[in-house]
Protein backbone atom coordinates (compact mmCIF):
# COMPACT_ATOMS: atom_id res chain seq x y z
CA UNK A 1 0.00 0.00 0.00
CA UNK A 2 1.75 3.21 -1.14
CA UNK A 3 2.03 6.10 1.31
CA UNK A 4 -0.04 9.19 0.48
CA UNK A 5 1.51 12.65 0.36
CA UNK A 6 -0.49 15.90 0.21
CA UNK A 7 1.29 18.60 -1.83
CA UNK A 8 0.14 22.19 -1.20
CA UNK A 9 1.49 24.93 -3.50
CA UNK A 10 -0.02 27.77 -5.52
CA UNK A 11 2.48 27.32 -8.37
CA UNK A 12 1.17 24.82 -10.93
CA UNK A 13 4.76 23.95 -11.95
CA UNK A 14 5.63 23.01 -8.37
CA UNK A 15 2.50 20.91 -7.91
CA UNK A 16 3.03 19.03 -11.17
CA UNK A 17 6.78 18.50 -10.77
CA UNK A 18 6.43 17.34 -7.16
CA UNK A 19 3.53 15.05 -8.07
CA UNK A 20 5.46 13.41 -10.92
CA UNK A 21 8.66 13.18 -8.87
CA UNK A 22 6.93 11.61 -5.86
CA UNK A 23 4.91 9.21 -7.99
CA UNK A 24 8.13 7.96 -9.58
CA UNK A 25 9.40 7.34 -6.05
CA UNK A 26 6.31 5.20 -5.43
CA UNK A 27 4.07 7.55 -3.46
CA UNK A 28 0.41 8.37 -4.02
CA UNK A 29 -0.02 12.13 -4.33
CA UNK A 30 -2.94 14.43 -3.48
CA UNK A 31 -2.70 18.14 -4.38
CA UNK A 32 -4.11 21.49 -3.24
CA UNK A 33 -3.43 25.03 -4.52
CA UNK A 34 -3.56 26.85 -1.17
CA UNK A 35 -4.15 26.38 2.53
CA UNK A 36 -7.94 26.66 2.24
CA UNK A 37 -8.15 23.89 -0.35
CA UNK A 38 -5.78 21.74 1.68
CA UNK A 39 -7.84 22.10 4.88
CA UNK A 40 -10.99 21.26 2.89
CA UNK A 41 -9.32 18.11 1.56
CA UNK A 42 -8.28 17.04 5.05
CA UNK A 43 -11.79 17.65 6.33
CA UNK A 44 -13.32 15.74 3.40
CA UNK A 45 -11.56 12.55 4.43
CA UNK A 46 -8.16 12.64 2.71
CA UNK A 47 -5.73 11.09 5.20
CA UNK A 48 -2.19 11.81 4.05
CA UNK A 49 0.82 10.12 5.62
CA UNK A 50 2.85 13.31 5.05
CA UNK A 51 2.23 16.91 3.93
CA UNK A 52 4.54 19.14 1.87
CA UNK A 53 3.45 22.77 1.86
CA UNK A 54 4.59 26.08 0.40
CA UNK A 55 4.64 29.09 2.75
CA UNK A 56 3.72 32.11 0.63
CA UNK A 57 0.33 31.34 -0.89
CA UNK A 58 -2.88 33.32 -1.54
CA UNK A 59 -6.04 32.85 0.56
CA UNK A 60 -4.25 30.90 3.31
CA UNK A 61 -0.47 30.78 3.65
CA UNK A 62 1.58 27.78 4.76
CA UNK A 63 2.16 28.95 8.34
CA UNK A 64 -1.55 29.37 9.02
CA UNK A 65 -2.28 26.07 7.26
CA UNK A 66 0.18 24.18 9.47
CA UNK A 67 -1.59 25.51 12.57
CA UNK A 68 -5.04 24.62 11.23
CA UNK A 69 -3.96 21.18 10.00
CA UNK A 70 -2.46 20.28 13.39
CA UNK A 71 -5.76 21.13 15.07
CA UNK A 72 -7.67 18.63 12.91
CA UNK A 73 -8.40 15.18 14.35
CA UNK A 74 -5.84 12.53 13.43
CA UNK A 75 -3.33 15.10 12.16
CA UNK A 76 -1.33 15.59 15.33
CA UNK A 77 1.58 13.33 14.38
CA UNK A 78 1.48 13.54 10.56
CA UNK A 79 4.84 14.98 9.39
CA UNK A 80 4.52 18.41 7.72
CA UNK A 81 7.42 19.72 5.64
CA UNK A 82 7.61 23.33 4.45
CA UNK A 83 9.09 23.67 0.95
CA UNK A 84 9.58 27.36 0.19
CA UNK A 85 11.90 30.12 -1.02
CA UNK A 86 11.34 31.90 2.30
CA UNK A 87 14.54 31.79 4.35
CA UNK A 88 13.76 34.05 7.33
CA UNK A 89 14.60 32.49 10.68
CA UNK A 90 11.54 34.15 12.23
CA UNK A 91 9.22 32.28 9.87
CA UNK A 92 11.08 29.01 10.46
CA UNK A 93 10.62 29.48 14.20
CA UNK A 94 6.94 30.28 13.77
CA UNK A 95 6.38 27.18 11.63
CA UNK A 96 8.26 25.04 14.14
CA UNK A 97 6.15 26.43 16.96
CA UNK A 98 2.96 25.58 15.09
CA UNK A 99 4.09 21.98 14.52
CA UNK A 100 6.09 21.84 11.27
CA UNK A 101 8.44 18.86 11.03
CA UNK A 102 11.03 20.40 8.75
CA UNK A 103 11.98 23.32 6.51
CA UNK A 104 13.30 22.87 2.97
CA UNK A 105 14.39 25.68 0.68
CA UNK A 106 13.44 25.58 -3.00
CA UNK A 107 14.84 24.19 -5.14
CA UNK A 108 15.36 20.80 -3.46
CA UNK A 109 16.37 17.90 -5.71
CA UNK A 110 14.12 14.87 -6.02
CA UNK A 111 16.74 12.65 -4.35
CA UNK A 112 17.14 15.02 -1.38
CA UNK A 113 13.39 15.33 -1.00
CA UNK A 114 12.87 11.55 -0.99
CA UNK A 115 15.75 11.20 1.50
CA UNK A 116 14.09 13.66 3.88
CA UNK A 117 10.69 11.99 3.41
CA UNK A 118 12.20 8.61 4.35
CA UNK A 119 13.74 10.19 7.42
CA UNK A 120 10.46 11.59 8.72
CA UNK A 121 8.13 8.86 7.39
CA UNK A 122 9.15 5.42 8.68
CA UNK A 123 8.38 2.61 6.24
CA UNK A 124 8.25 4.90 3.22
CA UNK B 1 35.21 110.99 -29.60
CA UNK B 2 31.89 110.39 -27.86
CA UNK B 3 31.02 107.94 -30.59
CA UNK B 4 34.24 106.04 -29.96
CA UNK B 5 33.55 105.99 -26.21
CA UNK B 6 30.08 104.57 -26.77
CA UNK B 7 31.44 101.87 -29.09
CA UNK B 8 33.96 100.87 -26.44
CA UNK B 9 31.25 100.74 -23.84
CA UNK B 10 29.18 98.47 -26.15
CA UNK B 11 32.20 96.23 -26.67
CA UNK B 12 32.77 96.08 -22.92
CA UNK B 13 29.09 95.27 -22.36
CA UNK B 14 29.27 92.61 -25.04
CA UNK B 15 32.30 91.10 -23.31
CA UNK B 16 30.19 90.81 -20.21
CA UNK B 17 27.54 88.73 -22.03
CA UNK B 18 27.30 85.22 -20.62
CA UNK B 19 26.55 82.08 -22.54
CA UNK B 20 23.09 80.53 -22.21
CA UNK B 21 24.36 77.71 -20.06
CA UNK B 22 25.88 80.07 -17.40
CA UNK B 23 24.80 79.37 -13.83
CA UNK B 24 22.83 81.71 -11.66
CA UNK B 25 25.85 82.38 -9.42
CA UNK B 26 27.95 83.38 -12.42
CA UNK B 27 25.23 85.70 -13.63
CA UNK B 28 24.88 87.32 -10.20
CA UNK B 29 28.66 87.77 -9.96
CA UNK B 30 28.67 89.49 -13.35
CA UNK B 31 25.75 91.67 -12.27
CA UNK B 32 27.64 92.73 -9.16
CA UNK B 33 30.65 93.66 -11.30
CA UNK B 34 28.47 95.65 -13.67
CA UNK B 35 26.80 97.38 -10.69
CA UNK B 36 30.17 98.30 -9.17
CA UNK B 37 31.39 99.56 -12.54
CA UNK B 38 28.21 101.57 -13.06
CA UNK B 39 28.54 103.16 -9.60
CA UNK B 40 32.19 104.02 -10.23
CA UNK B 41 31.34 105.44 -13.64
CA UNK B 42 28.44 107.40 -12.13
CA UNK B 43 30.74 108.87 -9.47
CA UNK B 44 33.25 109.99 -12.11
CA UNK B 45 30.44 111.40 -14.21
CA UNK B 46 29.15 113.27 -11.14
CA UNK B 47 32.57 114.74 -10.42
CA UNK B 48 32.89 115.75 -14.07
CA UNK B 49 29.47 117.36 -14.15
CA UNK B 50 30.14 119.24 -10.89
CA UNK B 51 33.44 120.45 -12.30
CA UNK B 52 31.87 121.47 -15.66
CA UNK B 53 28.67 122.88 -14.14
CA UNK B 54 30.35 124.89 -11.34
CA UNK B 55 29.76 128.22 -13.19
CA UNK B 56 26.16 127.31 -13.97
CA UNK B 57 25.60 126.51 -10.26
CA UNK B 58 27.03 129.89 -9.22
CA UNK B 59 24.68 131.51 -11.74
CA UNK B 60 21.79 129.50 -10.37
CA UNK B 61 22.70 130.54 -6.80
CA UNK B 62 22.63 134.15 -7.78
CA UNK B 63 19.28 133.79 -9.45
CA UNK B 64 17.72 131.88 -6.56
CA UNK B 65 17.73 133.19 -3.03
CA UNK B 66 20.27 130.53 -2.06
CA UNK B 67 23.81 130.61 -0.88
CA UNK B 68 26.38 129.21 -3.22
CA UNK B 69 27.18 126.11 -1.07
CA UNK B 70 23.51 125.30 -0.78
CA UNK B 71 23.08 125.56 -4.51
CA UNK B 72 26.16 123.36 -4.93
CA UNK B 73 24.80 120.78 -2.51
CA UNK B 74 21.42 120.88 -4.19
CA UNK B 75 23.02 120.36 -7.57
CA UNK B 76 25.16 117.48 -6.33
CA UNK B 77 22.16 115.89 -4.62
CA UNK B 78 20.10 116.24 -7.76
CA UNK B 79 22.80 114.72 -9.87
CA UNK B 80 23.31 111.88 -7.35
CA UNK B 81 19.60 111.22 -7.33
CA UNK B 82 19.48 111.15 -11.09
CA UNK B 83 22.56 108.90 -11.48
CA UNK B 84 21.39 106.49 -8.77
CA UNK B 85 17.89 106.35 -10.19
CA UNK B 86 19.40 105.58 -13.53
CA UNK B 87 21.70 102.91 -12.00
CA UNK B 88 18.77 101.38 -10.09
CA UNK B 89 16.70 101.29 -13.24
CA UNK B 90 19.52 99.61 -15.13
CA UNK B 91 20.08 97.08 -12.31
CA UNK B 92 16.39 96.30 -12.03
CA UNK B 93 16.10 95.70 -15.75
CA UNK B 94 19.26 93.57 -15.81
CA UNK B 95 18.11 91.53 -12.80
CA UNK B 96 14.67 91.08 -14.29
CA UNK B 97 16.21 89.84 -17.50
CA UNK B 98 18.36 87.36 -15.58
CA UNK B 99 15.39 86.13 -13.53
CA UNK B 100 13.25 85.79 -16.62
CA UNK B 101 15.92 83.76 -18.32
CA UNK B 102 16.35 81.58 -15.23
CA UNK B 103 12.64 81.10 -14.91
CA UNK B 104 12.47 80.02 -18.51
CA UNK B 105 15.29 77.60 -17.97
CA UNK B 106 13.65 76.20 -14.86
CA UNK B 107 10.38 75.79 -16.71
CA UNK B 108 12.22 74.00 -19.46
CA UNK B 109 14.02 71.77 -16.94
CA UNK B 110 10.80 71.00 -15.14
CA UNK B 111 9.13 70.12 -18.39
CA UNK B 112 12.09 67.92 -19.36
CA UNK B 113 12.09 66.27 -15.95
CA UNK B 114 8.37 65.64 -16.15
CA UNK B 115 8.76 64.13 -19.60
CA UNK B 116 11.73 62.03 -18.44
CA UNK B 117 9.82 60.77 -15.40
CA UNK B 118 6.76 59.98 -17.51
CA UNK B 119 8.97 58.18 -20.03
CA UNK B 120 10.69 56.22 -17.22
CA UNK B 121 7.30 55.31 -15.79
CA UNK B 122 6.31 54.09 -19.26
CA UNK B 123 9.51 52.02 -19.48
CA UNK B 124 8.80 50.56 -16.04
CA UNK B 125 5.29 49.66 -17.12
CA UNK B 126 6.62 47.97 -20.27
CA UNK B 127 9.22 46.10 -18.19
CA UNK B 128 6.53 44.94 -15.76
CA UNK B 129 4.37 43.74 -18.65
CA UNK B 130 7.26 41.84 -20.21
CA UNK B 131 8.31 40.36 -16.90
CA UNK B 132 4.77 39.13 -16.33
CA UNK B 133 4.78 37.71 -19.86
CA UNK B 134 8.12 36.00 -19.22
CA UNK B 135 6.81 34.46 -16.01
CA UNK B 136 3.72 33.18 -17.82
CA UNK B 137 5.78 31.84 -20.74
CA UNK B 138 8.29 30.11 -18.50
CA UNK B 139 5.45 28.62 -16.44
CA UNK B 140 3.73 27.36 -19.58
CA UNK B 141 6.99 25.92 -20.95
CA UNK B 142 7.79 24.28 -17.63
CA UNK B 143 4.34 22.69 -17.45
CA UNK B 144 4.82 21.31 -20.98
CA UNK B 145 8.25 20.05 -19.99
CA UNK B 146 6.85 18.33 -16.90
CA UNK B 147 4.14 16.68 -19.02
CA UNK B 148 6.74 15.46 -21.54
CA UNK B 149 9.05 14.18 -18.81
CA UNK B 150 6.13 12.39 -17.21
CA UNK B 151 5.26 10.83 -20.57
CA UNK B 152 8.89 9.78 -20.94
CA UNK B 153 8.72 8.08 -17.58
CA UNK B 154 5.47 6.37 -18.54
CA UNK B 155 7.04 5.16 -21.81
CA UNK B 156 10.06 3.82 -19.94
CA UNK B 157 7.77 1.91 -17.59
CA UNK B 158 5.77 0.57 -20.54
CA UNK B 159 9.00 -0.68 -22.12
CA UNK B 160 9.90 -2.42 -18.88
CA UNK B 161 6.43 -3.95 -18.63
CA UNK B 162 6.71 -5.11 -22.25
CA UNK B 163 10.06 -6.74 -21.52
CA UNK B 164 8.68 -8.41 -18.42
CA UNK B 165 5.76 -9.71 -20.49
CA UNK B 166 8.19 -10.93 -23.18
CA UNK B 167 10.26 -12.67 -20.54
CA UNK B 168 7.15 -14.41 -19.27
CA UNK B 169 6.20 -15.46 -22.81
CA UNK B 170 9.74 -16.70 -23.42
CA UNK B 171 9.50 -18.86 -20.29
CA UNK B 172 6.28 -20.42 -21.59
CA UNK B 173 7.93 -20.99 -24.96
CA UNK B 174 10.89 -22.64 -23.22
CA UNK B 175 8.59 -25.20 -21.67
CA UNK B 176 6.95 -25.92 -25.06
CA UNK B 177 10.30 -26.25 -26.81
CA UNK B 178 11.68 -28.49 -24.09
CA UNK B 179 8.62 -30.77 -24.30
CA UNK B 180 8.92 -30.80 -28.11
CA UNK B 181 12.58 -31.76 -27.92
CA UNK B 182 11.78 -34.63 -25.54
CA UNK B 183 9.11 -35.92 -27.89
CA UNK B 184 11.44 -35.64 -30.86
CA UNK B 185 14.18 -37.46 -28.97
CA UNK B 186 11.75 -40.28 -28.27
CA UNK B 187 10.78 -40.42 -31.95
CA UNK B 188 14.43 -40.31 -32.99
CA UNK B 189 15.23 -43.13 -30.60
CA UNK B 190 12.33 -45.16 -32.00
CA UNK B 191 13.41 -44.49 -35.61
CA UNK B 192 16.98 -45.38 -34.70
CA UNK B 193 15.83 -48.76 -33.42
CA UNK B 194 13.55 -49.32 -36.39
CA UNK B 195 16.12 -51.00 -38.79
CA UNK B 196 17.00 -53.59 -36.15
CA UNK B 197 13.33 -54.26 -35.61
CA UNK B 198 12.80 -54.59 -39.39
CA UNK B 199 15.75 -56.96 -39.62
CA UNK B 200 14.39 -59.01 -36.76
CA UNK B 201 10.97 -59.07 -38.43
CA UNK B 202 12.53 -60.14 -41.76
CA UNK B 203 14.44 -62.90 -40.02
CA UNK B 204 11.24 -64.12 -38.38
CA UNK B 205 9.46 -64.07 -41.74
CA UNK B 206 12.35 -65.95 -43.37
CA UNK B 207 12.13 -68.52 -40.58
CA UNK B 208 8.41 -68.82 -41.25
CA UNK B 209 9.21 -69.17 -44.97
CA UNK B 210 11.64 -71.96 -44.17
CA UNK B 211 9.11 -73.62 -41.92
CA UNK B 212 6.45 -73.35 -44.62
CA UNK B 213 8.82 -74.86 -47.16
CA UNK B 214 9.46 -77.61 -44.68
CA UNK B 215 5.70 -78.05 -44.34
CA UNK B 216 5.44 -78.30 -48.14
CA UNK B 217 7.74 -81.37 -47.92
CA UNK B 218 5.43 -82.88 -45.31
CA UNK B 219 2.47 -82.32 -47.66
CA UNK B 220 4.37 -84.24 -50.38
CA UNK B 221 5.06 -87.04 -47.89
CA UNK B 222 1.36 -87.17 -47.00
CA UNK B 223 0.49 -87.38 -50.68
CA UNK B 224 3.05 -90.18 -51.19
CA UNK B 225 1.66 -92.02 -48.14
CA UNK B 226 -1.87 -91.60 -49.46
CA UNK B 227 -0.79 -93.00 -52.86
CA UNK B 228 0.88 -95.98 -51.22
CA UNK B 229 -2.17 -96.42 -48.97
CA UNK B 230 -4.37 -96.28 -52.07
CA UNK B 231 -2.20 -98.94 -53.77
CA UNK B 232 -2.30 -100.96 -50.56
CA UNK B 233 -6.11 -100.69 -50.42
CA UNK B 234 -6.41 -101.84 -54.05
CA UNK B 235 -4.17 -104.83 -53.37
CA UNK B 236 -6.19 -105.57 -50.25
CA UNK B 237 -9.43 -105.44 -52.28
CA UNK B 238 -7.95 -107.83 -54.81
CA UNK B 239 -6.86 -110.23 -52.09
CA UNK B 240 -10.29 -109.91 -50.44
CA UNK B 241 -12.06 -110.83 -53.69
CA UNK B 242 -9.73 -113.86 -54.08
CA UNK B 243 -10.57 -115.02 -50.59
CA UNK B 244 -14.29 -115.01 -51.41
CA UNK B 245 -16.87 -114.92 -48.62
CA UNK B 246 -14.15 -114.92 -46.03
CA UNK B 247 -12.60 -111.83 -47.43
CA UNK B 248 -15.86 -109.80 -47.67
CA UNK B 249 -15.28 -107.90 -44.43
CA UNK B 250 -11.70 -107.31 -45.37
CA UNK B 251 -12.94 -105.87 -48.73
CA UNK B 252 -15.02 -103.30 -46.78
CA UNK B 253 -11.95 -102.28 -44.77
CA UNK B 254 -9.95 -102.03 -47.96
CA UNK B 255 -12.62 -99.73 -49.45
CA UNK B 256 -12.56 -97.48 -46.38
CA UNK B 257 -8.77 -97.40 -46.43
CA UNK B 258 -8.93 -96.42 -50.08
CA UNK B 259 -11.47 -93.70 -49.32
CA UNK B 260 -9.20 -92.46 -46.51
CA UNK B 261 -6.22 -92.44 -48.86
CA UNK B 262 -8.17 -90.34 -51.35
CA UNK B 263 -9.23 -87.83 -48.65
CA UNK B 264 -5.63 -87.69 -47.43
CA UNK B 265 -4.51 -86.90 -50.97
CA UNK B 266 -7.16 -84.14 -51.19
CA UNK B 267 -6.08 -82.75 -47.80
CA UNK B 268 -2.47 -82.82 -48.92
CA UNK B 269 -3.44 -80.85 -52.07
CA UNK B 270 -5.32 -78.32 -49.95
CA UNK B 271 -2.31 -77.93 -47.60
CA UNK B 272 -0.02 -77.59 -50.61
CA UNK B 273 -2.21 -74.88 -52.10
CA UNK B 274 -2.43 -72.99 -48.74
CA UNK B 275 1.31 -73.22 -48.22
CA UNK B 276 1.98 -71.93 -51.74
CA UNK B 277 -0.28 -68.98 -51.04
CA UNK B 278 1.44 -68.31 -47.70
CA UNK B 279 4.87 -68.49 -49.32
CA UNK B 280 3.76 -66.06 -51.99
CA UNK B 281 2.53 -63.60 -49.28
CA UNK B 282 5.75 -63.93 -47.25
CA UNK B 283 7.85 -63.32 -50.36
CA UNK B 284 5.83 -60.28 -51.14
CA UNK B 285 6.22 -59.01 -47.56
CA UNK B 286 9.97 -59.53 -47.68
CA UNK B 287 10.18 -57.66 -50.96
CA UNK B 288 8.23 -54.69 -49.50
CA UNK B 289 10.43 -54.44 -46.37
CA UNK B 290 12.88 -52.04 -47.95
CA UNK B 291 15.71 -51.23 -45.58
CA UNK B 292 16.97 -48.40 -47.81
CA UNK B 293 13.72 -46.53 -47.31
CA UNK B 294 13.93 -47.15 -43.59
CA UNK B 295 17.46 -45.70 -43.55
CA UNK B 296 16.26 -42.58 -45.38
CA UNK B 297 13.46 -42.09 -42.89
CA UNK B 298 15.93 -42.63 -40.10
CA UNK B 299 18.22 -39.96 -41.51
CA UNK B 300 15.33 -37.52 -41.84
CA UNK B 301 14.24 -38.22 -38.28
CA UNK B 302 17.78 -37.63 -37.09
CA UNK B 303 17.89 -34.35 -38.98
CA UNK B 304 14.66 -33.27 -37.35
CA UNK B 305 16.09 -34.16 -33.96
CA UNK B 306 19.27 -32.21 -34.72
CA UNK B 307 17.17 -29.25 -35.88
CA UNK B 308 15.23 -29.42 -32.62
CA UNK B 309 18.45 -29.44 -30.64
CA UNK B 310 19.66 -26.42 -32.58
CA UNK B 311 16.34 -24.75 -31.91
CA UNK B 312 16.76 -25.49 -28.23
CA UNK B 313 20.27 -24.05 -28.25
CA UNK B 314 19.04 -20.99 -30.15
CA UNK B 315 16.30 -20.60 -27.65
CA UNK B 316 18.78 -20.81 -24.77
CA UNK B 317 20.88 -18.12 -26.49
CA UNK B 318 17.79 -15.99 -27.03
CA UNK B 319 16.73 -16.48 -23.44
CA UNK B 320 20.15 -15.46 -22.22
CA UNK B 321 20.01 -12.44 -24.50
CA UNK B 322 16.61 -11.57 -23.12
CA UNK B 323 17.88 -11.88 -19.57
CA UNK B 324 20.83 -9.62 -20.34
CA UNK B 325 18.59 -7.17 -22.20
CA UNK B 326 16.11 -7.17 -19.36
CA UNK B 327 18.85 -6.53 -16.80
CA UNK B 328 20.38 -3.73 -18.88
CA UNK B 329 17.04 -2.11 -19.64
CA UNK B 330 16.01 -2.37 -15.99
CA UNK B 331 19.24 -0.70 -14.91
CA UNK B 332 18.87 2.03 -17.54
CA UNK B 333 15.24 2.44 -16.60
CA UNK B 334 16.19 2.92 -12.96
CA UNK B 335 18.82 5.48 -13.95
CA UNK B 336 16.29 7.14 -16.25
CA UNK B 337 13.78 7.34 -13.40
CA UNK B 338 16.43 8.92 -11.16
CA UNK B 339 17.36 11.41 -13.88
CA UNK B 340 13.71 12.21 -14.49
CA UNK B 341 13.26 12.79 -10.75
CA UNK B 342 16.30 15.10 -10.84
CA UNK B 343 14.91 16.98 -13.85
CA UNK B 344 11.60 17.39 -12.04
CA UNK B 345 13.48 18.69 -9.00
CA UNK B 346 15.40 21.14 -11.17
CA UNK B 347 12.11 22.44 -12.56
CA UNK B 348 11.53 24.00 -9.12
CA UNK B 349 13.96 26.66 -10.38
CA UNK B 350 11.11 27.98 -12.50
CA UNK B 351 9.08 28.71 -9.36
CA UNK B 352 12.07 30.27 -7.60
CA UNK B 353 12.88 32.44 -10.63
CA UNK B 354 9.21 33.25 -11.13
CA UNK B 355 8.98 34.55 -7.56
CA UNK B 356 12.18 36.52 -8.04
CA UNK B 357 10.83 38.10 -11.24
CA UNK B 358 7.60 38.95 -9.42
CA UNK B 359 9.59 40.73 -6.72
CA UNK B 360 11.43 42.67 -9.45
CA UNK B 361 8.06 43.47 -11.02
CA UNK B 362 6.76 44.76 -7.67
CA UNK B 363 9.85 46.95 -7.27
CA UNK B 364 9.35 48.30 -10.79
CA UNK B 365 5.72 49.04 -9.96
CA UNK B 366 6.81 50.98 -6.89
CA UNK B 367 9.38 52.88 -8.93
CA UNK B 368 6.80 53.62 -11.61
CA UNK B 369 4.46 55.03 -8.96
CA UNK B 370 7.32 57.19 -7.65
CA UNK B 371 8.14 58.45 -11.14
CA UNK B 372 4.51 59.32 -11.82
CA UNK B 373 4.16 61.09 -8.47
CA UNK B 374 7.30 63.15 -9.06
CA UNK B 375 6.25 63.88 -12.64
CA UNK B 376 2.95 65.21 -11.28
CA UNK B 377 4.89 67.24 -8.74
CA UNK B 378 7.06 68.66 -11.49
CA UNK B 379 3.99 69.51 -13.57
CA UNK B 380 2.14 71.25 -10.77
CA UNK B 381 5.30 72.64 -9.16
CA UNK B 382 3.35 72.39 -5.95
CA UNK B 383 3.36 70.50 -2.77
CA UNK B 384 3.74 66.74 -2.68
CA UNK B 385 0.38 65.11 -3.02
CA UNK B 386 -1.05 62.87 -0.35
CA UNK B 387 -0.35 59.74 -2.35
CA UNK B 388 3.34 60.48 -2.39
CA UNK B 389 3.28 61.30 1.30
CA UNK B 390 1.65 57.96 2.01
CA UNK B 391 4.18 56.17 -0.16
CA UNK B 392 7.04 57.74 1.66
CA UNK B 393 5.68 57.27 5.19
CA UNK B 394 7.97 54.32 5.82
CA UNK B 395 11.11 56.22 4.92
CA UNK B 396 13.81 56.79 7.50
CA UNK B 397 13.05 59.69 9.82
CA UNK B 398 15.71 61.99 8.41
CA UNK B 399 14.18 61.61 4.94
CA UNK B 400 10.52 61.65 5.98
CA UNK B 401 11.00 64.90 7.87
CA UNK B 402 11.83 66.75 4.71
CA UNK B 403 8.95 68.65 3.24
CA UNK B 404 10.12 68.05 -0.34
CA UNK B 405 11.76 64.63 -0.58
CA UNK B 406 14.24 64.14 -3.36
CA UNK B 407 13.64 61.50 -6.02
CA UNK B 408 17.10 60.07 -5.47
CA UNK B 409 16.33 59.54 -1.77
CA UNK B 410 13.02 57.88 -2.58
CA UNK B 411 14.73 55.59 -5.08
CA UNK B 412 17.46 54.74 -2.58
CA UNK B 413 14.81 53.77 -0.03
CA UNK B 414 13.06 51.67 -2.65
CA UNK B 415 16.35 49.91 -3.47
CA UNK B 416 16.98 49.15 0.19
CA UNK B 417 13.48 47.75 0.60
CA UNK B 418 13.91 45.57 -2.49
CA UNK B 419 17.30 44.23 -1.38
CA UNK B 420 15.97 43.48 2.10
CA UNK B 421 13.03 41.57 0.66
CA UNK B 422 15.30 39.71 -1.77
CA UNK B 423 17.67 38.65 1.01
CA UNK B 424 14.76 36.88 2.74
CA UNK B 425 14.42 34.36 -0.08
CA UNK B 426 16.56 31.45 -1.23
CA UNK B 427 18.51 31.58 -4.46
CA UNK B 428 19.16 28.68 -6.83
CA UNK B 429 22.89 29.46 -6.95
CA UNK B 430 23.27 27.86 -3.54
CA UNK B 431 21.05 24.87 -4.21
CA UNK B 432 22.97 22.10 -2.45
CA UNK B 433 21.81 20.13 0.50
CA UNK B 434 24.70 21.06 2.77
CA UNK B 435 24.85 24.74 1.90
CA UNK B 436 23.39 27.36 4.19
CA UNK B 437 21.73 30.68 3.51
CA UNK B 438 22.34 33.74 5.63
CA UNK B 439 19.40 32.77 7.79
CA UNK B 440 19.75 28.99 8.06
CA UNK B 441 20.40 25.64 6.36
CA UNK B 442 18.71 24.66 3.11
CA UNK B 443 17.27 21.53 4.74
CA UNK B 444 16.38 21.63 8.42
CA UNK B 445 14.46 19.04 10.42
CA UNK B 446 13.01 20.37 13.67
Amino acid sequence: MPKTILVVDDAATMVMSLKASLEIAGFKVETANDGVQAVDKLKSGVKPDLIITDINMPNMGGIEFIGKARALPGMRFVPILALTTESQQAKRDEAKKLGATGWLLKPTSGADLVKVIKQVLPGA
Amino acid sequence: MLERLLRRLRDAAASLQLPEEATRAERLRRLQLITAAAIGLGTLLLALLVSIGHGWLQHLARMLPLSEPAALALGIAGLLLATHALAALLLFRANAAILNREHGMLDHQLESTQQALSASAGIDQALQDHLALSVRDSESSTLTLITRVDQLNTSAHKLLDYLQHSDSNASDMATDISEGVDEMNKIASFVEELPDKIRQNNQAVENIFSEIQHLEGLAGSIKAISRQTNMLSINAAIEAARAGEAGRGFAVVAAEVRSLANRSAEAADTIQSGLDHALSSVKKSLNESDLANASHELEQANQVAVAFERLQHSYEDMRQFYKTLFTVVTRHNTELAEQIADILGLLQYQDVESQRLNRIKDALMERQALYLAFAQLAASDGEIDDRLDDRLDDRPDDVAEEKRPQLSQALQTLLEQYLTKESMHSHPDHATEDSETDTGPRIELF
